[in-house]
């Protein structure tokens, strides 16, 4: 894929002081066509959604997701290995004003997991592989900078 | 715990001696010895704590119970997806199929689940379907 000279946007990791280090943080608009909200997800490419939520997040923040896509619940595997269902929603996602076309997945790891700890699943907004496919991303590990080009 | 010097009547001792059953006579010295090694060592672990370890079993029983409850039956979309998985995983294998189950055909084919969406919404016309990843038991990593 070529790449224009100039990104569109680009932003320095975030230190994180809990973890002692920086994570690659990115503020998004999310919504559906009625509603957008703004965001703050982390860039992990572990995750092969483009978007992924937990669903007591959805339910914190108010999030219109749009357009529902599936009629039974859609199989996800977790980070431990299990497998938990969950639902995909077709939603509009903005980086610096570049507005793209979506698919947001959302689980209930809290629901399927009960008493056990759910650290296993991570319950920030994920910005999956799927937005690397979407966007033409760039991450500059050593500058601790992730760049945003517009595919040419 | 601070070790005492346990002893046993004379009678008990001197039956032992004629019998010749070995036995160690305890000395005050060895009682201080031990009771100087424990305050060095620290205390030694105490009873095991039996109503939280039952409670901590009795949770783990519950998520394990709760995880094969919620293994889920084989649904009409399972049924949709293994009519035509030998022909899918020849062609598509690691695609996504869109499954119509009311019609019980595939009704879209896509590298992700967006393209897969948008084939079966042209073709069908409507706005919901299920979704397999062809060759595996789970369709995204989370």
């Amino acid at each position: 894929m070529g790449r224009s000279k100039l990104p569109f946007h680009t932003k320095d990791y975030t230190y994180d002081k809990e973890k002692r280090t920086f994570v690659p943080l990115l503020e998004i608009l999310i919504g559906s066509d009625e509603s957008r909200k703004k965001i703050s997800a982390y860039v992990d490419t572990g995750c092969t959604t483009c978007m992924h939520f937990c669903r007591s997040f959805v339910e914190k923040e108010g999030l219109k997701l749009g357009t529902k896509m599936n009629n039974e619940p859609i199989p996800f595997l977790v980070a431990d290995g299990h497998t938990i269902n969950g639902d995909y929603y077709k939603a509009f996602c903005n980086i610096a004003g570049e507005e793209k076309e979506i698919v947001v997945s959302v689980i209930d790891p809290e629901k399927a997991f009960k008493e056990e700890r759910i650290d296993v699943v991570t319950v920030e907004p994920l910005l999956g592989l799927g937005i690397l496919h979407t966007y033409d991303v760039l991450f500059k590990g050593k500058e601790k900078r992730i760049l945003f080009f517009r595919p040419e | 715990m601070a070790f005492t010097k346990v002893t046993y009547p004379a009678r008990i001792l001197q039956k032992l001696r004629d019998w010749g059953v070995p036995f160690e006579e305890v000395s005050e010295s060895r009682i201080m010895f031990l009771n100087l090694y424990q305050v060095v060592e620290g205390p030694r672990p105490g009873p095991i704590d039996v109503v939280g370890e039952i409670k901590d079993l009795k949770r783990r029983v519950g998520e394990l119970e709760t995880r094969l409850v919620e293994k889920r039956e084989p649904t009409r979309v399972d049924y949709v997806y293994d009519l035509f998985k030998e022909e899918l995983e020849k062609k598509h294998f690691g695609r996504i199929v869109a499954i119509d189950t009311d019609s019980d055909k595939i009704v879209g084919v896509g590298d992700t689940i967006l393209e897969a969406y948008d084939k079966a919404k042209e073709k069908t016309g409507k706005d919901r379907f299920d979704f397999r990843r062809v060759g595996y038991r789970y369709i995204h990593k989370v």
